[in-house]
């Protein structure tokens, strides 16, 4: 008789960390590709922002310093493809890739950033580091649709 | 978002003894009700998913401290600390003396790019240290508690090279960060400035062969029941002493030329 209410507590058991779980555990095509919550599109916008000059080391090298300043070290840098990455360890792992590539007489420069294992979707952050890179840069960053 | 789904699934937990209650009510289980019903018992699968609960909350509602992207007065202490300034040299020479000196240093090159003045390298060493494990002995001793400690320890260095200049005024502004305008601040840090500054600073970002290194460590330490932490190397001996060898491999350099 033990025994067999032990199973269904047991069951629920189960229930609730399907349940619990099943709410933020995505496929692993989700994983793979990131596909599970905003559209390309939303991503982007709060990703990217465009810079009024037409100098792109100029632009890559004040992305540079200004990731040092907030902390991160440089992993890799290359001027051809205009791409930076960086680390921040602060009892927490930060990865940053920012991409500078010229559109017309502007600056488009696209970060994006994994806080730990999770990909960092928060508009917030991304708002930050462009505010940071606008003051390095005496450019406003403007939005780009 | 996340918070709400666990609490449906909470309220279904404290709700299922009772459907459990209802379904069953032939007098052979009667006993077995009672016993459901009694505190040992009820609250088990209550407690359960209060164990549960934080559990699937911090696996997946993680979210970036909101200071990560923002220069905080520690940061701007670290940025002096990890910064100098050479005159008078190329960047290339720089570069070469820096890898010189990091491969004096033991450290094995990563990455680089000349055009932008990066540098990226690495090495695997031990991590025990002496006074921690008299502290996890002491520990051990004490309270018969078996504390970890660092086995081993891999360690990063970036190193960038960059045009002196600017590095004198984006601190002056990161310290009215509360300004709306960026642009704003900016200009107002230049004229907060002295004039002989602002012009100093002008002088220095056109003219050629002055350069910033600013030189960034950090570490992975692994302890010995396999965890790991991680941090950015802040002590200001580290960074003295590898800006002496740095300036001593400079001036090598320099003399060769």
């Amino acid at each position: 008789m033990n025994t067999l209410f032990k199973i269904p507590a047991k069951l629920c058991m189960l229930m609730i960390i399907s349940l619990t779980l099943g709410g933020c555990v995505a496929t692993m095509k989700d994983q793979v590709l990131d596909t599970n919550s905003e559209t390309q599109l939303q991503k982007r916008s709060y990703q990217t922002r465009a810079f009024d000059t037409p100098d792109k080391q100029k632009v890559l090298r004040a992305v540079i310093s200004t990731l040092q300043d907030l902390g991160f070290i440089i992993d890799r840098a290359d001027a051809t493809l205009g791409s930076v990455s960086a680390t921040k360890l602060d009892s927490y792992l930060l990865k940053i890739t920012v991409t500078v590539r010229p559109r017309g007489e502007q600056m488009l420069v696209r970060a994006n950033a994994q806080y730990n294992i999770t990909p960092v979707e928060d508009p917030k952050p991304y708002q930050d580091f462009f505010s940071s890179l606008s003051k390095s840069l005496f450019l406003q960053a403007q939005n780009v649709d | 978002m996340t918070t709400s789904s666990h609490r449906k699934s909470f309220g279904s937990t404290a709700s299922d003894p009772s459907t459990i209650h209802g379904t069953h009510d032939s007098t052979a289980m009667a006993a077995v009700h009672s016993k459901i019903n009694t505190p040992k018992h009820v609250p088990n699968p209550v407690r359960r998913a209060l164990l549960i609960l934080p559990i699937a909350l911090t696996g997946c509602a993680t979210t970036v401290p909101p200071d990560a992207f923002t220069v905080t007065k520690a940061l701007l202490d670290q940025r002096q600390l990890q910064s100098r300034r050479f005159n008078g040299i190329t960047e290339e020479s720089a570069l070469v003396s820096s890898s010189n000196v990091l491969q004096d240093m033991g450290y094995n090159l990563e990455n680089s790019e000349v055009s932008l003045g990066v540098l990226t390298a690495n090495k695997q060493r031990d991590a025990t240290d002496a006074g921690e494990i008299v502290g996890a002995v002491v520990l051990a001793l004490l309270f018969g508690v078996r504390a970890p400690v660092s086995k081993s320890q891999s360690i990063r260095v970036s190193l960038v090279i960059q045009p002196a200049g600017s590095e004198s005024v984006i601190p002056e502004f990161y310290a009215g960060a509360a300004v709306s305008s960026p642009i704003d601040a900016a200009k107002k840090a230049v004229k907060k400035m002295p004039k002989a500054d602002s012009k100093a600073v002008i002088d220095v970002a056109t003219k050629p062969g002055n350069y910033v290194v600013r030189v960034t460590f950090q570490r992975v330490v692994t302890r010995t029941d396999n965890s790991v932490y991680v941090e950015t190397i802040g002590d200001a001996e580290i960074y003295q002493e590898f800006f002496d060898k740095l300036s001593k491999s400079v001036f090598i350099e320099a003399q060769q030329v």
